[in-house]
């Protein structure tokens, strides 16, 4: 199944496991995040703010964590 | 198969025979009665104070807690409110409020402080006892809801500084409160019903969450679940813990079926506080959660709106509002008018179109049981010597109706859908994790917030017992997406009857349903062979799971389906997906098709025989994958009443 890209804001982010809690948007005053996301080691553990946006690649909708976030801005 | 009475089995084989097709637009959406609520009653001065709703024998009972006085108004007839309320007591130390009514009996039951108190009356609220103690608290009352059952045994449901928990009238004598064994974080609205059980509502935040949530929760008694055993705390709404929406102000009815009312406050831009309002598919058990998606009402009042209903009526009740709908369904037989008729009927699938004569102008302003949305009634039979003699068919939607008019010939035109219609139109408000629930119990979940009643009949065992650790369903997800990928991972198969879903493993020692071509004419026959997947894999997570059919491959050119199953944590997970996806590709084959007269009993997955000495000497065996029934005499044209069944494997 092709992966789709989604954007989410990013609630919380442990950088001991380089995991995230996103909310997609389109959901964000009403939804229910994501948790454990794994996140593009890439990314410094600094910029990953609560509050940010990010970009969310979903490889199969139907699991919550089969999903990396790709980079945040 | 559904059951033909004989006279009808024979009416079917006859080599002469009348055609009759019965349909019906009844003003019910998939089954569920469609209440269509009018106002009849509004005092813009009213404040909007906790209060309750409910009706007794003969009387709408009100009730409200005005400045911390417990009031009520009861009401007999239109406009089914007033601004004219009596005091409960003379006290101003209330806060919470809530009336249940059962025959003549009406209690309403308020706090005073941390305590709890009850006045009853056994005349429909025309004279009440004096103030009862029912339960002596230590802390503040948050929230309290009462039922009543037809014995006069009671049962009030609260919430004492946030602890959730019951206190039980049995026999006239109020006994000890009992905690609930799963609890909320914090707990800002109770409502309770008795329908075998005590169906509860709770609205509050998630413990460690915080999450703003909407739960259902069952108080047993004696019905489904055991006498005071409460079961877990099973999620309906909730929101996010860092966006600004709250729950509050639940309510709920059993009665025509449960329904449920709450009230959702958004504090962000755009705020708004939001009356919303819910129903529950008659047949299921309350243990599945199979609520509808959420429908706005319009109303903005904080303290929501009560549900009650009458043999009658039901109600959208608050103190300065009411509004009524009539509970049964009205109905328009198109029977005597109809002249084409060409349906469809797939497992989830359905669609139609269906000519009605309108040179009279007896259609020219459909109203009532006409109504977009509504469901259209579908039997096919035939004229027997017992009369018009038909079997219940499904019961689409009416998509779209459109009068078509040629000269002097007037026709109207109504276009149906089938469960996929409401699915495809049905999506998530937001992400939502489901975790611990089986594909039986996800297909019913996600059914039941399109609307649908789904039920097991001969579900598989990895439909009922294979848990998910957690599934995830999208806004973005039409929830036709959503059922098929629950069911792209079990050998189930769903089919349709009568406004109802289920779920079912066709395996192959099904017995055959019926046999056609011996005395039941076969107008043309179509039989199909064809190469398919044979070669399963599923890839999950460390797991590689396989299911060949050794004999389908011909040892030569192998057709292979390959998947990912991310859910697959176990081998036993991934070679159950493999063998449930080689059964599917067996299903799912194209066998060819019947042309016959019309089966009026026949159903998707039922398993037929056909003879056709041309093509085999044995009779001809298959699955029916899809029905289409035509019946045509429109003025000018040759009669036709025929059914094609689209065939697949068994």
């Amino acid at each position: 199944m092709a992966g789709v890209v989604h954007v989410g804001i990013l609630r919380a982010f442990n950088a001991g496991t380089f995991k995230a809690r996103v909310s997609l948007t389109g959901t964000t005053s009403y939804a229910q995040s994501l948790e454990n996301v794994p996140v593009n080691r890439g990314i410094a553990s600094g910029d990953m703010v609560a509050g940010r946006t990010v970009a969310v690649v979903i490889f199969d909708e139907t699991k919550a964590d089969d999903a990396m976030v790709l980079g945040v801005f | 198969m559904r059951t033909l009475t004989a006279t009808l089995l024979a009416a079917q084989k006859a080599a002469v025979n009348v055609p009759f097709v019965l349909v019906k637009a009844v003003e019910r959406v998939q089954g569920h009665v469609r209440l269509m609520f009018t106002e009849s009653f509004v005092d813009g001065a009213a404040p909007d104070d906790e209060h309750d709703a409910d009706f007794s024998a003969t009387h709408l009972q009100k009730v409200r807690m005005r400045a911390g006085r417990p009031q009520h108004q009861r009401l007999s007839a239109a406009p089914w409110g007033s601004s004219t309320w009596v005091d409960l007591n003379v006290f101003n130390d209330g806060a919470h409020v809530s009336v249940g009514a059962n025959g003549a009996r009406v209690i309403v039951a308020y706090n005073r402080g941390n305590n709890l108190h009850v006045r009853e009356s056994t005349d429909n609220g025309g004279t009440f006892g004096s103030e009862t103690l029912a339960y002596t608290g230590a802390a503040t009352m948050n929230a309290l809801a009462i039922a009543v059952k037809s014995s006069g045994d009671a049962c009030i449901v609260f919430s004492e500084n946030n602890v959730v928990k019951r206190v039980r009238r049995v026999a006239a004598a109020w006994g000890a409160a009992l905690n609930s064994t799963s609890q909320p974080a914090t707990c800002n609205g109770i409502a309770v019903v008795v329908s075998g059980d005590f169906h509860v509502v709770l609205t509050g935040t998630e413990p460690t969450t915080l999450y703003p949530t909407v739960w259902t929760q069952t108080l047993g008694d004696g019905f489904a679940v055991a006498v005071d055993t409460w079961t877990a705390l099973a999620i309906y709404e909730q929101a996010d813990v860092e966006s600004t929406i709250t729950f509050q102000a639940p309510h709920l009815t059993a009665v025509p079926s449960e329904r449920m009312a709450y009230v959702e406050k958004h504090a962000g831009s755009v705020s708004y506080t939001r009356v919303m309002t819910t129903r529950f598919p008659p047949v299921l058990s309350f243990a599945a959660n199979a609520w509808h998606d959420p429908q706005p009402v319009d109303d903005t009042a904080a303290q929501g709106l009560a549900l009650a209903a009458s043999a009658t009526l039901a109600y959208l009740a608050r103190p300065g509002r009411t509004l009524t709908a009539p509970v049964t369904p009205a109905e328009r037989d198109l029977s005597a008018d109809l002249v084409y008729a060409d349906w469809r009927e797939d497992g989830l699938g359905g669609s139609g179109r269906f000519l009605v004569q309108n040179d009279g102008g007896a259609y020219a302003d459909p109203a009532g049981a006409l109504t977009e949305g509504d469901d259209l009634e579908i039997s096919p039979g035939y004229v027997t010597t017992a009369g018009n003699d038909v079997s219940a068919g499904p019961a689409q939607t009416i998509v779209a109706i459109n009068h078509v008019r040629d000269g002097r010939v007037s026709f109207l035109e109504i276009r149906t859908g089938g469960a996929d219609h409401w699915l495809e139109r049905s999506r998530h408000r937001r992400t939502q994790v489901l975790s611990g629930k089986t594909p039986a119990q996800l297909v019913r979940f996600l059914a039941g917030r399109a609307g649908l009643d789904l039920s097991d009949a001969g579900a598989s065992s990895r439909a009922l017992n294979y848990s998910i650790s957690a599934w995830a369903v999208h806004p973005d997800q039409a929830r036709t997406v959503a059922v098929r990928e629950v069911l792209d991972l079990v050998a189930d198969l769903t089919f349709w009857r009568s406004g109802s879903v289920f779920l079912t493993e066709p395996v192959v020692g099904d017995a055959v349903d019926y046999t056609f071509g011996v005395d039941h004419a076969v107008y043309r026959a179509r039989t199909v062979s064809e190469l398919r997947a044979s070669m399963m894999e599923v890839i999950g997570v460390g797991h590689v799971g396989q299911s060949f059919d050794f004999a389908e491959q011909l040892h030569d050119r192998p057709i292979m389906d390959r998947r990912r199953d991310p859910h697959g944590a176990a081998a036993s997970d991934v070679i159950d997906h493999a063998a449930a996806r080689q059964r599917k590709a067996v299903l799912g084959r194209d066998a060819g098709e019947l042309v016959v007269p019309p089966h009026c009993g026949i159903e998707v997955l039922d398993v037929v025989e056909y003879a056709d000495a041309l093509v085999s000497a044995a009779n001809l065996r298959a699955r029916v994958k899809g029905v289409r029934t035509l019946f045509d005499r429109r003025p000018g044209r040759a009669p036709v009443y025929q059914q094609t069944l689209s065939l697949g494997g068994v």
